[in-house]
């Protein structure tokens, strides 16, 4: 790619021009009403014309403005926290909060290369504890803390 | 004023608002040393646990993480050269020069004497001012609102750096989440795409949490901070003669400066230290020392981010709109309580308003304690590393975003957010107008179809009626002055210096 450009600018400008025509078909299914009794949809039909505005003037500042390159994404962290995150929502209600929070610890934990196995053992450990005393215990959460089937042994 | 101030006092000082006003102090002043925990991500991650409470002493608390955030700022500044927060860049030019020349005590304790003693004036300022200002939004109508709330919105974006046509997408980036969910008048569902959860909108704490929280996070594992270095030794917390009359002029010039500042939407803060320092390079008469660790580089910039912190509650008390992210947070717990911030809030929840004011002044005079002869604890807790840090705050985000609805939707829509915080970064997209813009877009829309109600239909009544076309003329005159390449490039130095 030429370095003339700002890489970053198009492609921000191109996320909000796609943002905005979804935007708008979506809207066709909601009335619009009139100027003076606005329908629901009004307000969005304002909204995502100037979205695509502001994305046509991001665009062409990419075309004119400082030359700039796409950043490379921290893959590895990003897929990491993101799915430990998710993974704990899976857990939280039928394994418990206690399961759910040694998963998020440990997949999470391996996003920092210089993370120790013992190290996050202790800090699930640590954890566990607090949650139990002020969620379990303090708050009395909705949401079971060991294992549900534990129970049926 | 005073009869006002003694009910404030009253409500404020009760076991209960005194121990959360504690907590939220402790609070903040640990994340402001922190280095990548922000105020935004905290208050939002407590969010969900301020719901049990009542509404004075949650917004109690929050108020103390949020300027308590600005007193920690500093420690970590002065003894680390570590930014603990925005707001306290400035304060590692002098301050650290300050510390490595064994005067780290009397940095610290001009910059929590100093903050105090702004906090103390800006508090005056919001109690006197408070009153007034509700006065004349009494007078407001649905078009007044609109094209008030649409200057916020464009303000908001005068103090993001970068592209201004970016800026102003993330702030209808923002109003359009808001729109999400179902219509209040017609009872039309909105671009749910089929969720039943998100018939009531997008929630506010999952978007805060993953933008501010779950994405910060892997932009910081991204790219590891410094935090090798050592502590300086804090050595005497005391300022000579000399040192105080040199502060004296510069804390009163931040003080003013800030409170100012303060009130602006956008990043009134982060402006404020700024252009304290700048100010106090041009005018002090030790000018020749900045750079090697002169006083008034640390007191007038910490006095005018503190003064500054607590006018930006002018804008939310009186008129319901916020003037950074944390005040939007602000504004999200009040409605979740069920409490409409604007100019009613101080004569239906006088408690409320007056007891917040009272209880910024005791939390002032909380943290000067808290941050002077404790700062030993909390140049241990610079000891913990990072690593463990994020695992627990991730869990507590977790725990957090199921606690509001008890729903693991709202853990999935945190995962999402953070996921699209990310990407905003990565495309240098600034988060913070996005919340902005989400909370002050519904109420857009409810003012625009009112005012158009009442017009009949004729746009020309934002123009009509004066005070509407005021705050219409400053809104135009605010985006061309961001178009102007002379004030952007000044903006942009200022703010990358």
């Amino acid at each position: 790619m030429s370095s003339r450009v700002n890489a970053k600018d198009i492609a921000s400008g191109a996320v909000l021009l796609v943002l905005a025509a979804v935007g708008l078909f979506i809207n066709l299914e909601y009335p619009l009403g009139t100027a003076s009794r606005m329908g629901p949809g009004y307000m969005p039909l304002i909204a995502f014309v100037t979205l695509g505005v502001l994305g046509v003037g991001v665009l062409v500042s990419g075309f004119r403005g400082a030359p700039g390159q796409l950043e490379n994404w921290a893959w590895r962290e990003l897929v990491l926290i993101i799915s430990a995150f998710a993974i704990f929502g899976a857990l939280l209600e039928d394994i418990g909060m206690a399961t759910a929070i040694i998963a998020l610890v440990v997949i999470s934990g391996l996003a920092d290369r210089t993370q120790t196995l013992k190290g996050l053992a202790g800090l699930a450990i640590v954890l566990l504890i607090i949650c139990w005393l002020v969620f379990a215990w303090g708050l009395q959460i909705r949401v079971p803390f060991f294992p549900p089937l534990l129970n049926n042994l | 004023m005073l009869e006002n101030l003694a009910l404030g006092f009253s409500t404020a000082v009760t076991f209960q608002n005194l121990g959360f006003a504690f907590i939220g102090c402790v609070i903040g002043t640990a994340i402001g040393v922190l280095p990548g925990v922000g105020p935004v991500a905290t208050i939002s991650l407590l969010l969900p646990l301020t719901f049990g409470l009542d509404p004075i002493t949650s917004m109690i608390m929050l108020a103390g993480i949020y300027y308590g955030a600005q007193y920690g700022g500093s420690t970590s500044a002065i003894l680390l050269n570590l930014p603990g927060e925005v707001t306290a860049v400035v304060t590692t030019l002098e301050g650290h020069k300050m510390a490595l020349a064994g005067r780290a005590g009397a940095a610290l304790a001009v910059a929590a004497l100093g903050s105090f003693f702004a906090g103390t004036v800006a508090t005056l300022f919001v109690a006197a001012s408070g009153p007034v200002l509700t006065g004349v939004a009494m007078s407001f109508g649905p078009a007044e609102y609109f094209s008030l709330i649409l200057l916020g919105l464009i303000a908001a974006t005068v103090l993001a750096q970068g592209s201004i046509f970016k800026s102003l997408a993330m702030i209808v980036l923002g109003v359009v989440l808001g729109l999400v969910g179902t219509d209040v008048q017609s009872g039309q569902l909105r671009f749910t795409l089929g969720f039943p959860q998100l018939f009531e909108g997008v929630g506010f704490v999952p978007l805060a949490m993953g933008i501010f929280g779950v994405a910060e996070i892997i932009r910081n594992l991204e790219c590891p901070e410094n935090r090798a270095g050592t502590a300086s030794r804090v050595g005497k917390l005391w300022l000579t003669k000399t040192e105080f009359k040199r502060a004296v002029p510069s804390v009163l010039r931040g003080t003013a400066l800030g409170s100012l500042l303060g009130i602006l939407p956008g990043g009134g803060l982060a402006l404020s230290t700024f252009a304290s320092y700048m100010l106090e390079r041009k005018v002090s008469k030790y000018r020749h020392e900045f750079g090697s660790g002169a006083i008034e580089g640390v007191a007038g910039p910490e006095s005018a981010n503190n003064a500054a912190s607590q006018t930006s509650f002018i804008p939310m008390l009186t008129l319901g709109l916020p003037a950074n992210a944390v005040m939007a947070l602000m504004i999200g717990a009040l409605m979740i309580q069920g409490i409409q911030p604007g100019p009613r809030m101080i004569a239906e929840q006088p408690t409320l308003f007056w007891g917040l004011i009272a209880s910024m002044w005791i939390g002032n005079l909380m943290l000067v304690i808290i941050n002077l002869p404790l700062v030993g604890v909390w140049v241990w807790l610079l000891k913990v590393p990072y690593k463990y840090l994020y695992p627990a705050i991730l869990v507590f985000c977790g725990i957090g975003a199921y606690s509001i609805n008890n729903s693991v939707f709202d853990v999935y829509q945190t995962a999402v957010f953070g996921l699209v915080g990310y990407a905003l970064i990565k495309l240098e997209f600034e988060p913070a107008p996005l919340l902005i813009g989400f909370v002050l877009g519904p109420m857009m829309e409810e003012y625009l179809k009112r005012a158009m109600l009442l017009s009949h239909g004729d746009v020309g009544v934002f123009v009509e009626r004066p005070l509407s076309a005021v705050f219409l003329l400053l809104g135009v005159l605010a985006l061309g002055a961001m178009v102007m390449p002379s004030i952007r490039r000044k903006k942009d130095q200022a703010l990358s210096e």
